[in-house]
């Protein structure tokens, strides 16, 4: 009797260890990508080969200045991958020569976005750069963008002399250059959540951008009279804060919505074109405008609110189904002595636009049916 | 302890396959399929009308991804539709809602679905329906004659030479002449006297006209045949299930059809002839003729490589009736192929290009059943 109860003891625990095995292989070769091997494939450019040198004029001049064998952005990328390899702890990092038998993906950081921002105000000038990378692996077999981790830094300086192309070159070398720079400091923090996604991982692609006129007043120059390149800086800013407030799977944004291919030219000049995967959920951005209202007014300063205003739709972009459109606003206030002549007003509407994305990340997640239905079936 | 062994055997035989599932690795593609019901009662999660939905939506998925093909191929899957539609859930792999709704007042349930449809198992399915591997399922192991042999001849060709002739031009010129007069005569009104005057006039006439003869230009090009774009070629058939035969082990007399394609675009009435009556004798009976232009290398915007566009133009003629047929046929399609430098586009060119071209000549033949 008790032989045989030991018997059926062994065999139900045998039952429940094979079943465990089984669940362990499954979800391994499925699973999130944890120890999944990615190669390291270095530094690159996004965008036409041809473009290059006209949408990144100043990091082309950085990426060059130091007559080495190596390019600046490809020596900074390699040696922070390398001596940081360990803290990408979700996937398998390797360099060398990567074998089509030993995995298909690379990692790649590529520079998406370049913006500087020059003017005079008043007796000062301003210098705004902001630089906008995805880190990317790609999927050779697939020829594929695989997973995309928007990465957005700005620098705003100002001085009484104004800013030449040199001094500029040595203020993005400063966003760069070295582990502790804003680049690889920013990459750093969320190194630790950046995977690979799960074959039936939902992603979420920012589709979009509108600039309404009302914004334009509160623009520099440069953005005014391109306002798909201020479109591309917004998506960039959304698309980091997505990924990185709400750990979103995201897919690059694609200026031109029908062309969903990524051009990236590594520092080897080769050229390679991937494809951008069709999202399972998209967003629409609608920047409405920016206003600004006087709330308090002294002899000796003034108290002005910025709002920005936006308009934003998360939907299933094939059959059209929508799961959250709303309205969102953000305003910050801004003190200006009676004494200052000119505001440089550009800055403070970008601090608000910020906090309207953070608002209607807050909104997006609060709100049950986009939360339950996009949120959490994107989420890494 | 058969329980036991059961159990172990059970493991085993899942611990391979998922393993082996891993090693395949096949081709996955994400699509989306709707699928919508109309319920009857209270809707519950889990019923009988839920799986029904979403099976119309897996439907819908594998009829989005099939849209995609090109006619030929999506005439082919219309084949096999059924067949897989029947056996769906080992077509669509697993799949994700991307939203379901129910609307209580039609009591209709909507799901939106994101499937991973298995295309490598959808190319095999396509593969078995079609004639090849139809007759080489049935045990032959081959085809089930001789006559289903299938031989080829890809050429490459580069313009070696272009003579331009000038316009001849042959002018005409005719010149006629003629003399006219009128006399007139004067009487005065006494009668007494008269007056004659003569007026003459001259007319001359030029005619001048011709014609100017244009002699098109006169092309040579280096045509060769190239190792890489012959095992492209057969590996698509291969793979298709043809029996292919090597064109110099079918006795074809590869540099006259080069001759030929090196001033012309086709091959002369005395190749065909002979290249017919060969076949016919060792009973091959298709005969898949290409040429590639290959063009002149440019600068690709997009990538700053350079580019060559490589034209194809190809037949296959079936050689079994009293008098050859053509069942395939492409006419004129480019392909660009992208490089470092203007040789390996080239070869990158050449290389798609037989490829693509091949695929699509078996995609017609198998429209068509031909094994």
């Amino acid at each position: 009797m008790v032989i045989r109860t030991k018997r059926k003891i062994f065999l139900r625990v045998w039952q429940i260890a094979s079943s465990a095995i089984l669940l362990f292989i499954c979800t391994a070769s499925w699973g999130s990508g944890i120890d999944t091997k990615v190669f390291y494939g270095g530094f690159a450019f996004a965008g036409k080969a041809s473009e290059v040198e006209k949408n990144y004029p100043i990091a082309v001049k950085l990426n060059a200045a130091d007559a080495q064998a190596e390019s600046f952005f490809g020596a900074q990328a390699r040696d922070f991958f390398k001596v940081n390899a360990n803290s990408f702890s979700k996937i398998d990092l390797q360099f060398g020569l990567a074998r089509p038998e030993d995995t298909p993906l690379v990692l790649a950081l590529a520079l998406t976005d370049e913006k500087v921002l020059r003017e005079q105000l008043g007796s000062f000038h301003k210098l705004v750069i902001q630089l906008g990378f995805e880190l990317l692996v790609l999927d050779f077999r697939a020829m594929e963008v695989a997973v995309s981790r928007p990465i957005y830094i700005e620098l705003i300086d100002a001085s009484r002399v104004s800013f030449s192309d040199e001094d500029v070159v040595s203020r993005m070398r400063k966003m760069i250059e070295g582990k502790d720079s804003q680049l690889f400091s920013t990459i750093l923090k969320k190194a630790g959540d950046f995977q690979i996604r799960g074959r039936n991982q939902s992603t979420l692609q920012i589709r979009a951008v509108s600039v309404g006129e009302k914004a334009l007043p509160f623009l520099p120059d440069a953005y005014r009279q391109s306002t798909n390149t201020y479109a591309q800086a917004i998506a960039q800013q959304f698309g980091a804060l997505l990924a990185g407030e709400a750990g979103l799977a995201m897919l690059p944004y694609a200026k031109d919505a029908l062309n969903s291919k990524m051009s990236l030219r590594f520092a080897d000049a080769s050229m390679v074109q991937f494809k951008i995967p069709s999202p399972t959920f998209a967003v629409d951005v609608d920047l409405k405008g920016y206003k600004k209202i006087l709330d308090k007014s002294t002899a000796a300063e003034s108290l002005w609110l910025y709002g920005a205003f936006l308009g934003l739709r998360i939907y299933e972009p094939e059959f059209n189904v929508e799961f959250f459109n709303a309205p969102v606003k953000f305003g910050v206030p801004k003190v200006v002595p009676a004494s200052q002549q000119t505001v440089d007003e550009f800055p403070i509407v970008s601090e608000a636009l910020q906090g309207a994305f953070l608002e209607a990340i807050q909104q997006m997640q609060k709100d049950k049916n986009t939360k339950t239905k996009v949120l959490n079936k994107c989420k890494l | 302890m058969q329980t036991m062994i059961r159990s172990i055997l059970i493991l085993t035989v899942l611990v391979s396959s998922t393993l082996c599932s891993i090693e395949c690795s096949a081709e996955i593609v994400k699509g989306k399929g709707k699928g919508e019901i109309v319920y009857k009662g209270v809707f519950k999660q889990g019923s009988v009308e839920e799986r029904a939905a979403i099976t119309e939506a897996k439907k819908n998925a594998l009829s989005r991804y099939a849209a995609s093909f090109d006619s030929a191929r999506f005439e082919l899957y219309q084949k096999i539709e059924g067949e897989v539609v029947a056996d769906i859930d080992r077509y669509v792999m697993d799949y994700t809602v991307v939203n379901q709704s129910t609307d209580t007042t039609s009591r209709r349930y909507t799901v939106i679905i994101e499937a991973s449809i298995n295309a490598t198992l959808i190319e095999a399915a396509i593969q078995k329906s079609s004639g090849a591997a139809a007759s080489a399922v049935a045990g032959t192991g081959k085809p089930s004659g001789e006559s289903d042999y299938i031989t080829f001849v890809f050429v490459a060709r580069e313009l070696a030479s272009r003579k331009a002739f000038d316009a001849k031009r042959t002018a005409v010129e005719i010149n006629e002449s003629s003399n006219t007069g009128a006399e007139k005569t004067q009487i005065s009104d006494d009668g007494q006297s008269a007056n004659r005057s003569l007026e003459k006039s001259s007319i001359t006439k030029k005619t001048t006209g011709g014609n100017t003869e244009t002699k098109a230009d006169e092309l040579a090009y280096r045509v060769n045949t190239v190792t890489e774009v012959d095992n492209a070629v057969n590996s698509v058939l291969t793979k298709a299930r043809y029996e292919t035969v090597d064109p110099t082990d079918a006795g074809l007399d590869i540099q006259s059809f080069k001759k030929d394609f090196s001033s012309g675009d086709d091959i002369s009435v005395e190749t065909r002839k002979a290249a017919t009556k060969t076949l016919k004798e060792k009973e091959v009976r298709y005969l898949a003729i290409a040429n590639m232009d290959v063009g002149l290398p440019d600068k690709d915007a997009e990538s700053g490589m350079m580019r060559v566009y490589v034209t194809v133009t190809a037949k296959v003629t079936d050689l079994k009736p009293k008098f050859p047929k053509a069942i395939a046929s492409i006419a004129g399609k480019p392909y660009a192929g992208l490089g470092p430098d203007a040789q390996v586009a080239k070869k990158n060119a050449l290389n798609d290009a037989a490829m693509r071209s091949a695929a699509e000549l078996v995609d017609q033949l198998r429209m068509k059943n031909v094994n």
